[in-house]
């Protein structure tokens, strides 16, 4: 009777294991019911109980009562993250192969669709910690070797600056099409309006009226774009602007809400800040990440030449 | 509308390149008329059109106004740009971003979840046409290492062959499941049990009530185990299975549809003797490849996992 246990047991731990190994069973997923595994190994079903029970005391399954039996779930968030990864990227490489391309070579189709050429990238916006923004999401996520370029510069200067005339893409915000576009248009360079998240800006029109939202930052024409984007919104007196170098980041209320930008983070170096402040995130929309990529993917992969058919 | 647009395409997109390794259409050859597929799909003619435009886009097909819709000619398909569709590229990365990954990132993140670990797969088969073949694949599409093991060299003692013991998956067809189920080996060794592309099965499947389709192979135990997959069908005597240097190859029709394994066409050459050589194709089934896929990227990203704690 054990004999048969042990061999069942062994039988299971084999079957759940591998499924595991191979995707098909996850963490929480109900396995066969007792009845039904001693139909197939043609046993008693107390064998097959037991057998689940010695699955129980290795961690590998739950046996909930009156519920059923379970794979035992992941103990961590780790191994979610993990799993969700690896479902992603499975996904990816299956879409691979029905487009005839085999799952050892997609990292170098990849690599080929993004690093056959630098691309270069001028960012143009009218204060430093835009410009540090857009730059460092460009270089960060997309890969791009990206300069910053002051509108200020770019106006005045009798020749346009170098970063510009060197530049595969020209990338403003919605602020400053005015400015770029006769540029782009008389270099015959490619050129986007970069399109941000809305989410921290709702957020911070919400927040307003309700208590004090504090912006660390390094440059003063971004303080004043700020004030200018918030002129009209209920509370507009609750948004401080403070500049790094300049005020005293002390003073910061404890139940402020606070958004330190990039180059204010860097400037500010080990700097203790205040607890809870935001952190800056990704900026760019998805419609904008999208673009981006193409302009990318479509740089690097020569267009084929249609013959007249 | 989108969405439906999207799968009507993936459908037509794996039907040609598995008909194209079939050698079912050439460069040039027409295709199914949208009337048709939207018949046989039941969806909506402009659903199929829409479908085809992406596939153009694709360079893989051609629409001709008036005249019908054709396979690409060789030049588009051999074009990087149509083996890499920079939408899908885009969508690819984007989904890379959406799960952390940026872009410059990705090439090496992909590479370290297929290749961290010197994987170890042993094929168990019984005939060596098929040890020759899925071998093959695995190294050649996934990456792995490869050992073969011909069934025959199971039977005996019990004892487990080396390389078995030391395997990291071990993978077989469903004819032989009940014996490597019964192999008592190391905990949690996951078994893949392949299953074949469907394709030239229904393909052969098709021809068989009317004509005479010849497989060539090496291994004598092969042509049993053809003739037991194409037993139910109608007309399975028109199944000729050859073996080479058994049989005399020269007897082939010049017509008649001809199927070399892949250890067979090693063997013959381009033999300009036979005339419809089906071309070689990727043999497993779709299932099959997300089996391996799971197993290979679940295994490699735990040991990265393990590292970095480490």
């Amino acid at each position: 009777m054990s004999l048969r246990r042990t061999q069942i047991a062994e039988q299971l731990r084999q079957r759940l294991l591998s499924g595991i190994h191979l995707g098909g069973l996850a963490p929480g997923a109900r396995l066969p019911s007792v009845r039904d595994l001693a139909t197939e190994f043609q046993a008693d079903p107390r064998v097959v109980m037991a057998a689940y029970r010695e699955l129980e005391k290795e961690g590998l399954v739950e046996v909930r009562t009156r519920a059923g039996i379970f794979v035992a779930a992941a103990d961590s968030s780790e191994s979610q993250l993990q799993r969700r990864t690896a479902d992603w990227m499975v996904d990816v490489l299956m879409e691979g192969l029905g487009r005839g391309i085999a799952a050892r070579e997609f990292p170098e189709r990849l690599r080929q669709s993004l690093e056959t050429r630098r691309l270069r990238a001028a960012c143009i916006e009218c204060n430093h910690d835009q410009i540090a923004s857009l730059a460092e999401e460009l270089h960060q996520d997309y890969g791009m070797d990206a300069s910053g370029v002051d509108t200020f510069t770019l106006l005045s200067d009798p020749e346009l600056p170098q970063d510009v005339q060197r530049a595969d893409l020209l990338i403003t915000t919605r602020f400053h099409i005015i400015e770029v576009e006769p540029v782009a248009t008389s270099l015959g360079k490619p050129w986007m309006v970069a399109e941000l998240r809305v989410d921290p800006f709702v957020d911070i029109a919400h927040r307003l009226p309700k208590g004090p939202v504090y912006f660390v930052l390094t440059d003063p024409r971004f303080a004043a774009k700020l004030a200018r984007i918030y002129k009209e919104s209920p509370g507009a007196a609750n948004l401080h602007a403070l500049i790094v170098g300049r005020d005293d980041i002390a003073q910061i209320p404890e139940d402020a809400l606070i958004y330190v930008t990039r180059l204010a983070r860097e400037r500010l170096g080990q700097k203790v800040l205040p607890e809870g402040f935001v952190p800056e995130v990704r900026a760019f929309s998805r419609a904008t990440s999208r673009q981006i990529f193409s302009f990318i993917v479509r740089a690097n992969l020569t267009a084929p030449t249609r013959q007249p058919s | 509308m989108i969405a439906r647009r999207t799968q009507i395409a993936d459908t037509i997109r794996r039907r040609l390149f598995s008909a194209m390794h079939l050698g079912l259409v050439k460069h040039g050859g027409r295709l199914a008329s949208v009337r048709q597929l939207a018949q046989e799909l039941e969806v909506d003619l402009r659903v199929v059109l829409a479908a085809y435009r992406i596939l153009e886009a694709e360079g893989l097909v051609e629409l001709r106004p008036r005249s019908g819709i054709f396979v690409a000619p060789a030049a588009l398909w051999g074009a990087p740009a149509s083996a890499v569709p920079a939408d899908w590229m885009v969508e690819v990365l984007m989904q890379g971003l959406l799960h952390g990954m940026p872009a410059l990132r990705m090439p090496d993140g992909l590479h370290r979840c297929l290749e961290t670990l010197r994987l170890h797969a042993v094929v168990v088969e019984c005939n060596a046409d098929q040890l020759y073949s899925v071998p093959a694949e695995l190294r050649r599409d996934y990456g792995l290492e490869v050992t073969a093991l011909d069934i025959c060299s199971l039977n005996g003692d019990g004892r487990l062959p080396a390389a078995l013991r030391q395997a990291d998956v071990l993978v077989t067809t469903p004819f032989h499941k009940p014996l490597v189920d019964r192999l008592n080996l190391a905990a949690g060794t996951p078994r893949v049990v392949i299953t074949m592309c469907t394709d030239l099965f229904v393909e052969v499947n098709r021809l068989l009530p009317t004509t005479a389709v010849y497989f060539v192979v090496v291994d004598p135990r092969f042509v049993a185990k053809l003739r037991k997959i194409f037993e139910r069908t109608p007309g399975a005597a028109n199944l000729r299975p050859l073996v080479i240097g058994q049989d005399d190859l020269s007897g082939i029709p010049d017509e008649a549809p001809t199927y070399l394994t892949q250890l067979a066409r090693q063997q013959v050459g381009d033999r300009p003797t036979l005339r419809r050589v089906l071309p070689e194709a990727r043999i497993f089934s779709e299932e099959s490849s997300r089996q391996l896929l799971s197993f290979i990227v679940r295994t490699n990203l735990q040991a990265l996992a393990g590292m970095k704690r480490v």
